[in-house]
């Protein structure tokens, strides 16, 4: 009887502790607590802190109610600012990024020139006090900060400018090169300043003096001071670079406010403050900044409400209306600045046909996605910039939700049983559609919003087959064009047009189409988007890139679904955390009060 | 079954003439029947069973196009019973449809691995020798993975989807059964019917499936029944890890995980239905299970 007795529970205790699990996945971490109170106790080098961190964290329960006591002391200010992120970063070195996962991090520890004002993307100084550009628009000419040291020790002058530009830009560079031989390409640069070497937009980089560096353009460049200002043209340490090369990755070295400590994949990054930071006006406010992978947008809220993380990105659309109305929560909107997409690969002969892309465009019912899968966060976008910027074609008309009218253009183009297999680099596959595995403010749900064009896709006879992978495999593997038909997104980060519309449609440097853009190929519209970049007077370039909307409109090279005005939760006792529309968003001004 | 009678009737003589004779599988399933709790096991199996083969011809469902946005998490109502989850679902039917997967892969993970393990345990028992000591080595290999760690480990190898989960646990079970047969085996080969077969010169796969497989059915039947049930609770959770039923296919352990998310926002019915589905045709494969054993244990045998 005793061993049916056991069979009886077994059933039962599997779904509770299923249930379980999913309520308790956040506590059952390490709480942030403990690691506050033990440094309260561990007030001398943080090298030590660390270490005893790790102790506590992996020791019995029993100290684990001790330090549980020691929190009952009230009024004592915490000393960290968590951030539960929605997945693990990539890399920490800011010139192979493209995330805003990793973003996230290396935005605390480096700095760049100049950088986005508050809210906006206005360009105001950084690591540059001052600025000249000739009357040509030719020539930059920075003054730099002065007395600045990097982590590791290094002086910060115009030297430092020259070998970060070196190891981005020049391919003959040991570190660039050993990046490339490593996999890793250095996207953001080749898209902001047109390609590397003699493609390259910048000429030549002197140092006038060791706080002066001057920049010589082959070209004028509209937004090159709102380039500079993005958060992956930001200085490491020659010393590291040198040092560290391809493992620079995890061994993050900037003069920015916070220093990296530790990363714990999958569970955390570890900063601390940087004692020796210039900007003794912007100090870092909090001792330590912990970036938590929180993957689950449940779990993540749950830990907010337990008081283990002070704020996150990313939430269920259904959660963030009680969030608004919960005096334990605020909810911050970021100025809405990102765009999700469905893309083709040209590499699938049938999206060749531009009917069948019409048959995409007007199958999928964006106004009832965005209306119960955004939370009211959400916009139904018809072209890739967000009403914001200042390119927005208000003029464009999208096509119609027509299930009838894509089933048709379905079988003119010669489908008229339906699209569920395709010729991809010229094999026979099921036609695939990759959601990404991580909440991206773009599509705050992806797979619910996948699942959800998949079924509208369906109605009118095309069958998708939803996949997925883990997040870097996922970026790798669009980059390489391997994804026959992928959701992804984009948030702005600099402000322009040019960083939306030519980031991805401009061909590259010699004019081939690009593997990461799924191969789209139109010369026409490249070199449109090129003209608008090197024009330096706005009203003449919105015009360009209002005309841009318009050509990839009508060539549907892509179906853009939804802009998002990404929320943000954070507990009722943080204060001075300033979202803004690029994501770029710094944690030195962020402050912890001690709760009543 | 002239081997199964010539076990039964090996009782006296007086009995005999009181009542005909029955087999042992006749009797064993008299008891199972006037077992209670074996009983509501197999009603449940036999309810969940139905469902699953079924509702897939009798209620046609696409999941493809299944998506009404505008009718999205509403509670349960009297047109959707178990409400309807994110995409404006109806939960029942989808937990209806779901049970094919829950239960295809939880029979027939385990019937491949008793096909393979009984195969397996037969042979390496009665052969012997080095053989048996090769491949009970393997098996103890396999044995020594916690089951669904490597399940997951081997879904991670060749890919999500309901096919490789299926195999995956069939995979892992597949040692159990092999030990049990060659257990049986082992006690077999020295009974008298054994030797007399052998003394009259049948060969040695005749004696193996004739004589000795039959008689090792029962424990491994018994096993296989409560196999069943760990292999529906393995199929879910690794549906609910995203590694069994790809969307927008519906699988309960899937179904579950879709749901999490609204742990939070009060919408319970899509968290509930599935898991209890999950738990009732557990129970019932164990209550079954269990009534099974307590039938073909001849300690236990009433008159």
């Amino acid at each position: 009887m005793q061993s049916r007795r056991l069979k009886l529970a077994l059933p039962l205790m599997a779904l509770i502790a299923l249930l379980v699990a999913a309520a308790c996945a956040p506590a059952a971490q390490p709480p942030v607590v403990q690691t506050v109170v033990v440094e309260k106790v561990q007030t001398s080098a943080p090298v030590v802190q660390t270490q005893v961190v790790e102790k506590v964290q992996t020791s019995a329960p029993v100290v684990q109610t001790v330090v549980v006591q020691a929190t009952a002391v009230p009024a004592q200010a915490p000393q960290a600012f968590v951030f539960g992120a929605q997945g693990e970063p990539v890399c920490l070195d800011p010139a192979i990024i493209t995330d805003g996962i990793s973003g996230r991090v290396t935005n605390q520890i480096y700095e760049g020139l100049v950088k986005f004002d508050k809210d906006t993307t206005n360009p105001v100084p950084s690591l540059a006090k001052s600025w000249t550009t000739s009357a040509d628009g030719k020539e930059w000419t920075f003054k730099l900060q002065e007395g600045v040291k990097f982590h590791d020790g290094t002086d910060f002058n115009a030297d430092a400018v020259i070998k970060n530009f070196d190891y981005w830009g020049n391919t003959k560079n040991a570190q660039h090169d050993g990046q490339v031989k490593a996999g890793q390409i250095f996207e953001y640069y080749e898209a902001q300043f047109g390609g590397f070497d003699e493609n390259s937009i910048i000429e030549k980089i002197e140092a006038v003096d060791p706080t002066t560096v001057k920049f010589t353009l082959r070209q004028p460049q509209g937004p090159f001071l709102n380039n500079l200002a993005m958060f992956v043209f930001v200085f490491a340490s020659p010393t590291a670079l040198e040092k560290y090369g391809v493992d620079t990755c995890k061994n993050p070295v900037g003069t920015g406010p916070y220093k990296f400590v530790e990363w714990k994949p999958n569970e955390q990054v570890t900063l601390d403050a940087f004692a020796d930071y210039w900007d003794k006006a912007n100090a870092p406010k909090m001792q330590r900044v912990i970036v938590r992978n929180i993957p689950n947008n449940s779990a993540r809220l749950l830990a907010l409400a337990a008081g283990e993380i002070n704020a996150l990105e990313g939430m269920e659309p259904r959660d963030v209306a009680a969030i608004k109305d919960d005096p334990r929560f605020k909810l911050l909107l970021r100025p809405t600045n990102t765009t999700g997409y469905l893309a083709f690969n040209y590499n699938v002969k049938e999206f060749n046909d531009p009917k069948v892309r019409q048959a995409f465009a007007q199958a999928i019912n964006k106004k009832a996605i965005v209306d119960a899968l955004y939370g009211g966060t959400g916009l139904v976008a018809n072209q890739f910039q967000p009403p914001s910027l200042w390119g927005y074609n208000h003029d464009l008309k999208d096509w119609d939700y027509d299930t009838e009218a894509a089933k048709k253009l379905l079988a003119d183009a010669g489908f008229a049983n339906g699209l569920s297999e395709v010729t991809f680099n010229d094999k026979k596959v099921p036609l695939e559609l990759w959601y990404m595995p991580v909440s991206r403010p773009y599509y705050p749900n992806p797979k619910d919003i996948g699942t959800a064009m998949a079924a509208d896709l369906a109605k009118a006879g095309i069958n998708v087959s939803l996949q997925t992978v883990d997040w870097a495999t996922y970026l790798s593997r669009r980059a390489n064009g391997e994804l026959p038909l992928y959701m992804l997104g984009w948030t702005g980060d600099n402000g322009d047009p040019d960083n939306f519309v030519c980031y991805f449609f401009c061909l590259s440097a010699d004019d081939k189409p690009l593997s990461r853009e799924g191969f789209v190929n139109d010369k026409a519209l490249s070199d449109l988007l090129r003209k608008a970049a090197a024009t330096t007077e706005q009203a003449e370039r919105a015009k360009m890139y209002q005309e841009s909307e318009q050509m990839i409109h009508d060539n549907i090279w892509r179906v853009f679904i939804a802009n998002n005005q990404p929320p943000l939760a954070l507990g009722a006792n943080v204060t001075g955390y300033i979202p803004n529309p690029t994501g770029t968003e710094f944690f030195n001004t962020v402050e912890v009060k001690a709760t009543p | 079954m002239s081997t199964l009678t010539s076990v039964s009737t090996a009782s006296p003589v007086t009995q005999t003439l009181t009542r005909p004779p029955r087999s042992l599988w006749r009797d064993a399933g008299q008891r199972l029947l006037s077992n209670r709790l074996a009983q509501l096991g197999m009603v449940i199996v036999v309810f969940f069973t139905f469902m699953a083969l079924f509702v897939p011809i009798f209620f046609p469902y696409n999941p493809r196009v299944d998506s009404d946005l505008i009718a999205q998490l509403k509670p349960p109502s009297l047109e959707h019973p178990m409400g309807t989850d994110e995409q404006g679902r109806d939960v029942m039917r989808r937990i209806a449809h779901g049970a094919q997967a829950s239960l295809g892969v939880g029979v027939g993970a385990v019937l491949i691995a008793v096909l393979i393990g009984t195969t397996i345990g037969l042979i390496s028992g009665y052969v012997g020798r080095s053989l048996d000591l090769g491949l009970m080595f393997a098996m103890d290999v396999l044995l020594s993975f916690p089951g669904l760690l490597l399940a997951i480990a081997v879904v991670a190898l060749i890919g999500p989807g309901l096919r490789n989960s299926l195999l995956a646990i069939s995979i892992v079970s597949i040692p159990i059964y092999a030990r049990i047969a060659r257990a049986t085996v082992l006690s077999l080969k020295q009974q008298e019917y054994v030797t007399a077969a052998h003394a009259v010169g049948a060969k040695g796969g005749r004696i193996l499936f004739r004589h000795i497989f039959p008689n090792s059915l029962s424990p491994i039947l018994v096993t296989a029944t409560l196999g069943i049930a760990a292999a529906i609770l393995e199929t879910a959770a690794l549906g609910f890890l995203g590694l069994g039923q790809q969307p927008p296919f519906p699988e309960w352990g899937a179904m579950l995980a879709d749901s999490v998310k609204y742990l939070t926002s009060g919408a319970w019915w899509v968290l509930l239905f599935p898991g209890l589905m999950i738990m009732l045709t557990v129970l019932g494969f164990n209550l079954l299970g269990d009534g099974l054993r307590d039938a073909l244990d001849p300690r236990l045998r009433s008159g």
